[in-house]
């Protein structure tokens, strides 16, 4: 398959009537480059990137950073979609062979890195070497599971080798991986990569380059000026660290960032009243659940005393109205999660039927379980034993621990006594991995793909002492279905497949799903955007714009600072 | 008074090695390490997060690490930073200058109007203005740092405009002349110094107004009273210098809860300083780091505390011979 900047004879002949026409308009060549090109952007970031080497990026500050520096083989389209529309990368053209299982990749031959040297396909297998060798630890090695291996044609062409045929392989290969050069990085200790320099001056092939990181206040980018695929349109992009939220808006409010995400009512009531701005929602990707434990605290051998009981679970989410208590934190900028799911994808199937609210109907499940309230008590009991338990929450998340004190209200009148146990992440991680939790206050980002499930909620990720599946839930059918829907070969099956697994997991009630935000992005009016990906807003800046007419004095620097 | 200094010297590095021992102690024994302290870790194969800790040797005995962490410190060397990427104390120079200006400005401009406050209530005590500034002080002086420094930065800098809300420079710094940088750097300093300062300022108002008013009862004012001098001249050269000594302990005292005010102005004005490394530090595990702030944090305090009792002594000779 050719990428679709290949144009018919028809489209070349548009195309030559169009820029004869723009060469008519009486402004010359360099005046409608100075119109489009220059200007600069600043974003938030909340903290400091640790690492930018792209096998050790795990935060999104991170990822924003790393996605102007490096460049995978190919970018999705604008669209989302993980099977078609992608755009070439560091990849000129591709082709399927041997019956799809395998896609070879042709990189452009202009491709350079930072420092000059040619980007060859040596780079690409060093950088698969990389990111599916566990000592390096990437976040999404699980992915490259079905990927068998990676071999070098020539200095410029690369070919994936699947194991089997699936519908998100090119996906997988054209757009997980971050290309990194390897005459800079092969010397370098796999084990302490963490440590290396290469982290602080990272040497890329994307539309940016690092020209300043001031410790613990920015990050400074520069157009590449030489790119193969021309100059990035702004001169620079600035993150800069700014990690109160409020701080955030207020310094958005005066001018002095351009860009952010808001995902609180409050911040986007303010922001949203500012003339200078415009909105943008982005669809939500993360998804926030109470998890129930279904194994005794740090003894997983046994059942849990109360989160076992499939009933006393379906019993306690019917107590919630969690509409009520999503609006009450959230207003409209968050809705009911349906599952582990967000609406945004592509297999989500929000017409599930989930267990609605019913408090009459939770409190009579609640009777029958025997849980009965004692005269004169506030506790429902069960043989003396109270209905009580504890939810774990990360304290600095401000939502969460915002409606873990609204749910722990909203079940006090049904008896349960709920206290919160709010730590700080360290202690949540190492608690979730020890299983020393009743009820985990958990959340997740969703990828596009749903494959992503298979490390939170099979049987395997609950029997791996490494697995993420906290709760232990395991139920073999949700695991045959989701297998089915990511291996299958056609969207329809794939979507049958996945409602069944949903339905499945949503019905064995393994969490409460709680909300998924919506995050809302507030721009200075004068940028044009382009390419804001659902996952990413970040993804096109190299192609956002501002007209000449509309810069502010920072817009026109030009690149002076990269030159110091 | 040379005996005197040495005595205290020794005494603070006693109080460093204390500080720096029990936070080491702490820290280690704390939940979670660097390399578990975020979801991702938790996929991450457990002999891959074992061959990491050992990389940094923290799958050795923890008095083992102890005694490696000092044999390093004596050579200035506080480890692999695991946050940074580079040397821990490459990390905190870089941060501790942003700290020390802030935390400067902030004791300075405090002292002079707390100092300054507290004479002018002295002068007119009992007076509705004085109540007033005293109720004012009072409440200043209660607010948390974070709030205050919240609402100067909604509403000097959100609002009115009148200072940037963050950073420690303008990103158009390096093409500023140099007194126009001098200016960027004031402009960038003011709201976090004065989040401080503020607090620190209503505190040493109290102080001073209830030092003052146990001076001018007695006998040597009540005698330069009586020779005619002027009651602005009265306090200001007379009974100042002696209502001074309380004030000089309070500001020794108050270095640790400045330091402490330092890591939220930090994180709410993004000021690139020691506190919020640390914080960030800590939340992340980054060992290095964490002690090397404790470190200085602790020395500063120190530094600031001897300072203090050699001024004190100085000032009341009575201290020297205790």
């Amino acid at each position: 398959m050719r990428p679709s900047i290949r144009l018919h004879a028809g489209t070349r002949l548009l195309a030559c009537v169009l820029v004869s026409a723009a060469a008519c308009d009486g402004r010359t060549p360099a005046a409608a480059d100075a119109d489009t090109v220059g200007g600069s952007l600043i974003t938030a970031i909340q903290a400091e990137p640790r690492f930018l080497l792209p096998p050790l990026i795990s935060l999104i500050d991170e990822q924003m950073v790393g996605d102007q520096i490096f460049e995978p083989l190919a970018r999705m389209g604008d669209d989302g979609r993980l099977d078609r529309d992608f755009r070439p990368a560091l990849a000129d053209s591709w082709s399927w062979e041997n019956d799809s299982t395998t896609i070879v990749f042709r990189l452009n031959p202009n491709a350079r890195w930072h420092d000059g040297k040619a980007v060859r396909a040596s780079d690409v297998r060093f950088t698969y070497d990389l990111c599916v060798d566990p000592v390096v630890g990437w976040k999404d090695r699980e992915y490259f599971a079905r990927i068998d291996s990676l071999t070098v044609r020539d200095s410029l062409t690369v070919a994936f080798w699947f194991r089997s045929r699936y519908p998100e392989q090119f996906f997988d290969a054209a757009t997980r991986m971050l290309i990194v050069p390897e005459h800079v990085l092969a010397s370098e200790p796999r084990a302490t990569l963490q440590t290396s320099s290469f982290n602080r001056a990272p040497i890329g092939s994307g539309r940016f380059r690092l020209a300043k990181w001031t410790p613990n206040a920015s990050i400074e980018l520069v157009a590449d000026t030489t790119h193969y695929r021309g100059r990035a349109k702004l001169d620079r992009v600035i993150f800069a660290v700014t990690p109160d939220a409020n701080a955030v808006t207020a310094r958005v409010a005066s001018g002095e960032l351009d860009v952010v995400a808001v995902s609180s009512p409050e911040h986007f009531r303010t922001l949203a009243a500012r003339p200078e701005l415009k909105a943008q929602i982005l669809p939500a990707f993360d998804y926030t659940f109470l998890l129930f434990n279904t194994r005794a605290r740090n003894q997983r051998s046994r059942p849990h005393p109360l989160f076992s009981d499939l009933a006393l679970r379906r019993a306690l989410t019917m107590a919630l109205d969690r509409d009520l208590l999503v609006r009450g934190q959230f207003d409209s900028l968050a809705a009911v999660a349906i599952g582990p799911m967000t609406r945004a994808q592509a297999l989500a199937d929000s017409t599930i039927a989930g267990i609605p609210y019913d408090s009459s109907g939770a409190a009579r499940l609640l009777d029958s379980l025997g849980w009965k309230l004692p005269a004169g008590k506030y506790v429902r009991e069960r043989g003396a034993k109270p209905l009580a338990f504890s939810i774990l929450v990360p304290s600095i998340s401000r939502n969460r621990m915002g409606i873990a004190v609204r749910i722990q209200e909203a079940l006090r009148p049904f008896g349960v006594d709920v206290s919160i146990d709010a730590i700080e992440p360290n202690a949540f991680f190492a608690k979730m991995r020890a299983g020393d939790f009743d009820v985990a206050f958990d959340g997740r980002k969703a990828d596009l793909s749903v494959s992503g499930l298979k490390a939170y909620w099979t049987v395997a990720s609950a029997r791996q002492p490494n697995g993420q599946n906290f709760s232990r839930y395991e139920n073999p059918i949700f695991d045959a279905h989701l297998d089915s829907a990511v291996g299958a070969t056609d969207a329809a099956t794939a979507k049958a497949h996945a409602k069944q697994a949903f339905s499945t997991i949503i019905a064995d009630v393994p969490a409460v799903w709680v909300y998924e935000v919506r995050t809302v992005q507030m721009i200075h009016k004068r940028f044009r955007t382009a390419h804001v990906l659902p996952t990413a807003w970040w993804a096109g800046l190299a192609d956002w714009s501002i007209p000449s007419n509309e810069r502010i004095p920072r817009d026109r620097l030009g690149l002076k600072l990269a030159a110091r | 008074m040379r005996r005197f200094i040495l005595r205290r010297l020794l005494h603070g590095v006693a109080v460093i090695f204390i500080a720096t021992t029990l936070s080491f102690f702490l820290v280690h024994l704390a939940p979670g390490d660097p390399f578990s302290s975020s979801l991702e870790s938790l996929a991450t194969d457990p002999r891959v997060l074992a061959a990491r800790r050992a990389a940094y040797g923290l799958d050795r005995p923890l008095a083992e690490q102890y005694v490696r962490f000092l044999t390093r410190l004596v050579t200035g060397d506080l480890g692999p930073s695991i946050l940074a990427a580079g040397p821990a104390e490459d990390a905190l120079a870089a941060a501790i200058p942003n700290t020390l200006v802030l935390m400067g400005t902030a004791l300075a401009l405090g002292l002079i109007a707390g100092v300054a406050l507290g004479a002018w209530q002295a002068m007119r005590v009992g007076s509705r203005a004085d109540r007033a500034v005293d109720t004012a002080s009072l409440v200043v002086a209660s607010l948390p740092e974070f709030w205050l420094g919240l609402l100067l930065l909604l509403l000097l800098a959100g609002k009115f405009r009148l200072f940037p809300t963050g950073g420690a420079t303008d990103y158009m710094h390096d093409l500023m002349s140099p007194g126009e940088r001098i200016v960027d750097r004031l402009r960038h300093l003011a709201l976090p110094a004065l989040t401080l300062a503020l607090l620190s300022a209503a505190s040493i108002a109290r102080y001073q107004r209830a030092a003052l008013l146990d001076v001018l009862p007695q006998d040597y004012v009540r005698t330069a009273r009586a020779k005619g001098l002027g009651e602005r001249q009265l306090v200001w050269r007379h009974a100042l210098r002696n209502a001074l000594v309380p004030t000089i302990v309070l500001v020794g005292l108050s270095l640790p809860a400045l330091l402490g005010g330092a890591v939220f102005v930090e994180r709410v004005f993004a000021w690139p300083g020691m506190g919020r490394l640390a914080a960030d530090a800590y939340d992340a595990r980054d060992y290095p780091i964490v002690l090397g702030a404790t470190l200085v944090g602790t020395a500063l305090v120190t530094i600031g505390g001897i300072a203090t009792d050699v001024l004190h002594a100085i000032v009341d000779p009575r201290v020297r011979s205790r």
